[in-house]
């Protein structure tokens, strides 16, 4: 019967998966005080009630007062809905115990009917001697070849023992085949792709709002037409600041005219433009009459002078994304990933330490560089690929590897190695990093002396134990021999089937 | 007159400003999440802003089923919280809470008893006062019969929340108040919801000890509860299933009141471990992966792996909410209107699972349950334009909510 022990702080699901996975029929279950299968009658009931529905055979344990009250409570409620002819509560011990019943068979329960029996002996009264006599003799028989049958015998056998570590350098490979002869041992290489996300505040700071807008008059005087193209600079000197503006269309202002010849008199040629400010704020919110300096034009040609004033300009400071924001970002998801994945062990294969090669796949940051917002949020598509062993193939590859190094008349003891493979390198052979590895395979076992375990059966059967004894001590081993009382009537047994021989290591 | 003077004397000293937010406390998982809120006027109407969710993931070892194992460590969460919400606020701090009573920790019973009087005479204040004062004595001892039956648990020490009537009738006539009435017999019927004291103390101190000096507690039953009615009189007949993290709550109700409410001890959390350790991932990481499994946005090889997992246990699950269901014993017949919250509530496999499998053919439901979903955008009062998670946060925006409305700003 398995023995199942459910720890105080393991969730419902827990218990229940670890029963039911339990490949026995007959499961013992142990409950420890403070389970949350103790938290209410409810969870307890949930539990025996799943046990019987998979049809398993179960005791259930537990120290726990409370937990023997709901045992209790719940086999009396279990008796009244027509279990009670199948369970048996056991009020002495605290195990309580219960078999599911398949099916409830009447005819099983029907009883001897005495009265016959006795009419029985009464008619067939000369015979009766002569039936006891045989009864009692077929006991007898039966008991000797059943008690025979009982006799058992287990020999340890002690053995002298030697460390035995060995350390070989292979090589893994995900490319080619086990090659016992060059030491390649063949290995797995999984490739998986994760998309990965996260958030986090921003810090970078960005400005947004409204920019200035307003009408500028340029005066000509000169005798040459003057073009000023789309977005020419011009600029308010504030104080010390300079405020700069540019022109929203290409505008073309023309030349003087002559108005008069004597005196020569002349008209400076004009135009106006719709400008706005190059920057946000209200500092840009300038009055009319402000003159401004136009980029690349002598102020004594083309005169620039605001003549309706600027207004509209706000300017805010908001939070926005930052490099540094978005290189942390990244930094944290990619070192969350990686401690995420540092043990990938798999059923029954054992992934291989160091073999791990990241590679960011995409990253796409929303929203953008210096766009304004509170939050960042990433999303990563990493490939992560790494190497894996099945720990059957390791374990036969290193016996076949040691095969040589075991001298004659010795064996490694005990079936299961200890195999650990640590990475040296990794080597590209097919155009990934981890394609291969340089490893260390070290085997650590014992060795000892090989023993032929049948011929020493054969030797034994049927012996006494004083003869037995004769040729062990002739073996050059320490010996015990546990049985029960039978030997020392019968011997040895006689089959060889009966004789288990086990040997330990000093 | 003296109320007025009170009142110019803390005009003068600025004492009653209020200040504009309120906390509300969901801490009893292993995930503490405070929600800041306040009161906004959006075109003179009072409603409830969200403005914040803190969050801090406190492990199952800290705090559990409505439980705190490790006081320190839960206190060293809080106070992290406190100072993040000191951060947000820019140094206003907030000292009024709202603690949601939820899971095993939310007892709910609905109580009645007929009195008949020797004489016909106007029934006085005192003697409506001894009235509900025999109520809640009978609830308590009703409920604690029913504790004592799932617990073995003696004396449950209980603290009363809030209660409100489902009926008061005065010689067959049903009255709004039974004070003034000229009655023989007296019949009354009475939602009462408690908390289970031991634990809402050690919450309490815990609150208090990172400044929330004024405390209110919620029934997450009666909040649930109230945002299914239309109206006060709305004699709601329902089942809602409130799937938390440690827990699925099983709360009945017949004619507008909680009938009795019952806790299964799977929820979320569990699940999730199932993921961590099938999957071989940390707890977050595995939470990470529900998450993206319930907004479909895992491949679909990770999420055929993710829904076996999920599939396999949550059949564990079913089996124990028919057993839940099972244990209603003074329940006959069960309504059909089915309610399913909570915040795992959103996982597909779960309203495929209860949509799907015939489990409720063993419980008597009236007719074929019909499920149905609180809706969000119904709640009023409630500005959602912060709100990003409604559904998962929608049992502590519903106590928010409550509280609101008992204060009187709603």
């Amino acid at each position: 019967m398995k023995e199942v022990i459910l720890e105080k702080d393991f969730t419902i699901l827990k218990c229940l998966n670890l029963i039911l996975n339990s490949q026995e029929e007959e499961v013992k279950i142990k409950i420890s005080d403070g389970s949350i299968l103790l938290n209410q009658k409810n969870n307890l009931r949930l539990l025996i009630r799943y046990l019987k529905s998979y049809g398993k055979v179960f005791k259930i344990e537990t120290e726990s007062l409370k937990g023997k009250e709901f045992l209790k409570s719940i086999f009396n409620e279990e008796s009244e809905e027509g279990f009670l002819d199948e369970f048996k509560e056991m009020e002495e011990s605290p195990i309580s115990s219960q078999k599911l019943p398949k099916t409830l068979n009447p005819s099983k329960l029907q009883k001897f009917d005495f009265e016959k029996i006795k009419i029985f002996f009464s008619a067939k009264k000369i015979f009766l001697p002569l039936i006891i006599f045989f009864l009692i003799m077929g006991i007898s028989i039966g008991s000797y070849l059943y008690i025979k049958s009982q006799n058992k015998v287990y020999l340890v056998l002690t053995v002298g023992s030697e460390r035995f570590v060995k350390s070989f350098e292979v090589k893994l490979s995900s490319v080619s085949n086990t090659d016992l002869e060059n030491k390649i041992m063949r290995v797995s290489k999984i490739n998986q792709t994760s998309k990965i996300e996260k958030e986090a505040p921003t810090t970078g700071k960005a400005e947004t709002g409204k920019k200035a807008e307003g009408e500028i008059k340029f005066s000509n005087s000169t005798d040459q037409d003057i073009t000023l193209d789309k977005e020419t600079e011009l600029t308010f000197k504030d104080g010390n600041k300079d405020l700069v503006y540019l022109i929203k269309d290409k505008i073309v202002v023309p030349k003087r005219t002559l108005v008069s010849t004597n005196p020569e008199t002349y008209v400076s040629g004009e135009a106006s433009a719709e400008t706005k400010a190059s920057l946000f704020g209200s500092s840009y919110n300038i009055s009319a009459g402000k003159s401004l300096s136009i980029k690349g034009v002598s102020s004594e040609k083309l005169k620039a002078v605001v003549s309706s004033s600027f207004d509209g300009g706000v300017k805010n400071t908001v939070n926005a994304v930052s490099l540094e924001d978005m290189k942390k970002l990244s930094d944290n998801l990619v070192t969350d990933f990686k401690s995420d994945t540092q043990n990938l062990d798999q059923p029954g294969k054992v992934f291989l330490r160091s073999s791990q090669i990241y590679n960011l796949v995409s990253e796409k940051f929303s929203p953008g560089l210096t766009e304004p917002s509170d939050i960042l949020k990433l999303t990563q598509e990493i490939n992560l690929s790494y190497l894996l062993y099945s720990e059957s193939e390791a374990l036969a590859f290193a016996k076949a590897i040691v095969k040589d190094l075991v001298p004659e008349g010795y064996e490694l003891f005990g079936e299961n190695l200890q195999v650990e493979i640590g990475i040296l390198n990794l080597i590209s052979v097919a155009g990934s990093p981890n394609d291969e590895a340089k490893a260390q395979l070290t085997i650590r076992s014992y060795k000892i002396p090989v023993i032929n375990q049948d011929e020493i059966k054969e030797n034994l059967k049927n012996k006494s134990v004083a003869q037995a004894k004769d040729y062990l001590d002739k073996l050059d081993l320490i010996y015990n021999i546990e049985s029960n009382s039978l030997i020392n009537v019968f011997g040895f047994p006689e089959s060889k089937d009966k004789i288990n021989v086990s040997i330990k290591n000093e | 007159m003296l109320q007025n003077l009170k009142q110019s004397f803390f005009n003068i000293l600025n004492l009653n400003k209020k200040s504009p937010y309120f906390l509300t406390f969901d801490i009893s998982s292993d995930t503490f999440k405070v929600y800041l809120n306040e009161e906004v006027n959006i075109e003179n109407e009072y409603k409830l802003r969200v403005r914040h969710e803190f969050k801090e993931y406190v492990s199952s070892e800290v705090s559990s089923h409505g439980k705190v194992h490790n006081y320190e460590k839960a206190l060293q969460a809080l106070k992290k919280i406190m100072s993040e919400v000191e951060t947000y606020t820019k140094g206003i701090k907030v000292s009024e809470g709202v603690l949601v009573v939820s899971g095993s920790n939310a007892r709910s019973i609905m109580t009645t008893m007929q009195i008949t009087r020797s004489s016909k005479e106007e029934i006085s204040e005192a003697e409506s006062s001894e009235i509900m004062q025999k109520v809640f004595e009978n609830s308590y001892l009703d409920l604690s019969k029913i504790i004592y039956d799932e617990t073995l648990e003696e004396n449950a020490s209980l603290e009363l929340l809030d209660s409100f009537p489902i009926y008061l009738h005065c010689d067959g006539r049903e009255v709004i108040d039974l004070i003034g009435e000229n009655a023989h017999d007296i019949g009354v019927c009475f939602s009462v919801f408690f908390g289970r004291s031991d634990e809402i103390d050690v919450h309490r101190k815990l609150l208090r000890q990172v400044g929330i000096s004024n405390l209110h507690l919620v029934s997450s039953n009666q909040a649930i509860l109230k945002s299914l009615k239309t109206s006060k009189k709305d004699k709601i007949d329902a089942v809602i299933l409130d799937i938390g993290s440690n827990t699925t709550e099983v709360i009945i109700c017949f004619g507008g009141g909680v009938h009795l409410n019952k806790t299964l001890d799977i929820g979320g959390f569990d699940l999730t471990l199932e993921l961590s350790e099938k999957l071989k991932l940390s707890y977050l990481s595995a939470e990470k992966i529900k998450r993206f499994y319930t907004f479909n946005k895992l491949k679909e090889k990770e999420r055929d792996v993710v829904a076996r997992i999920l599939t396999y246990n949550l059949n564990h699950w079913l089996k124990g909410l028919v057993e839940t269901f099972e244990d209603f014993k003074s329940v006959k017949t069960f309504p059909s209107d089915f309610y399913v919250v909570g915040g795992s509530s959103e996982l597909p496999d779960v309203h495929e699972i209860l949509f799907e499998e015939p489990w409720t053919k063993s419980i008597p439901f009236k007719e074929v349950p019909v499920y149905k979903k609180i809706d969000f955008n119904k709640l009023k009062k409630l500005d959602k334009a912060q709100m990003s998670k409604p559904n998962e946060d929608l049992i502590p925006v519903l106590a928010s909510l409550m509280y609101l409305e008992i204060r009187g700003n709603l």
